[in-house]
């Protein structure tokens, strides 16, 4: 079978059909559910179901109060899927409170290139220098030059935060409450032209950068 | 002075920014299912298996395979092909 997305089992029904016809199967394992389809084939990732998948996803967003995206292209059998709920229960159960309710805004700021990582020259003796040293990448990683003033402008409604840094691009990853994120795009937009930032704002999407755990 | 644009202004300037967002979203974000099945009988753990499922883009997961990639991939034949070439002239089979 074909997954979706991950939910919460409360209130959902056994089974339901989606905008565009397609008859989806809610699997239930305690507290935490899949949404698959039986539906037989693979989807090769094209741009029109790569559309597809998201629009399917947006459509789950709205029905359930939490939603984990599950990456494109999972198939399983079901007795594997149920062993996968059952095994990952608890980091599920945490993501999924996370998310509630919740949803992601993508900024994405051209041409601002990250600044580099200072190369170790020591490797760390210690625990502690080991760990002050994770610290400081991870605090590294988390720098967009001319960003902060939209950082700022967006603070009230950021739940959480990813940044990421590839090709020349810096993608900034906000958790804010689904209510807000009107608000939170015309704040982004606002603060980005006003400080001469080349920013574009995206979203409300479903919260595919908070989906990844450990 | 005006910045030269990048391949990256030229999509992010066109309507293939949407695209860009649902690739980055749908193929590189998202829950990785994985799982651990033990396979018991009588209490005894008899099988383990790891469960995972996978895709993204190629830079995630070989952040250092880039340009030179297929360089070496073709180095990789060339010497592959030397060593059967060889072993074929002193009569053997060049594979292990």
């Amino acid at each position: 079978m074909t997954v979706f997305a991950i939910i919460a089992s409360r209130g959902a029904p056994q089974s339901f059909r989606s905008g565009r016809n397609r008859w989806l199967r809610v699997v239930r394992e305690g507290a935490i559910a899949a949404v698959a389809s039986d539906r037989a084939g693979r989807s090769s990732p094209t741009a029109v179901n790569l559309r597809r998948y998201d629009r399917l996803l947006q459509e789950l967003a709205e029905r359930f109060p939490a939603i984990l995206p599950v990456r494109f292209g999972t198939r399983m059998a079901e007795d594997e899927l149920r062993s996968v709920l059952t095994s990952r229960r608890a980091a599920l159960a945490r993501a999924l409170a996370h998310v509630r309710k919740r949803a992601q805004m993508t900024v994405r700021i051209v041409g601002r290139h990250a600044p580099r990582e200072p190369r170790h020259t020591a490797v760390p003796l210690t625990g502690r220098a080991y760990l002050r040293s994770r610290a400081r990448a991870a605090a590294a990683a988390r720098v967009v030059p001319g960003f902060e003033p939209v950082r700022k402008a967006v603070a009230r409604w950021v739940r959480d935060e990813r940044v990421e840094h590839r090709a020349g691009v810096s993608s900034v990853y906000h958790l804010v409450p689904r209510s807000s994120a009107d608000a939170y795009r015309h704040a982004a937009q606002t603060s980005a032209a006003s400080s001469g930032l080349t920013a574009i704002v995206s979203g409300p999407w479903p919260p595919y950068a908070f989906a990844a755990f450990e | 002075m005006p910045r030269q644009k990048s391949d990256a202004d030229a999509v992010l300037d066109s309507s293939e920014a949407s695209l860009l967002d649902i690739v980055d979203n749908v193929l590189n974000k998202g829950v990785v299912l994985s799982g651990d099945l033990t396979i018991a009988l009588a209490q005894v753990d008899l099988i383990y298996a790891r469960l995972s499922v996978l895709l993204c883009a190629a830079d995630r997961v070989l952040p250092h395979e880039d340009t030179d990639f297929m360089e070496r991939h073709h180095a990789r034949r060339k010497r592959r092909r030397q060593v059967r070439l060889r072993a074929t002239r002193f009569g053997g089979t060049g594979r292990k």
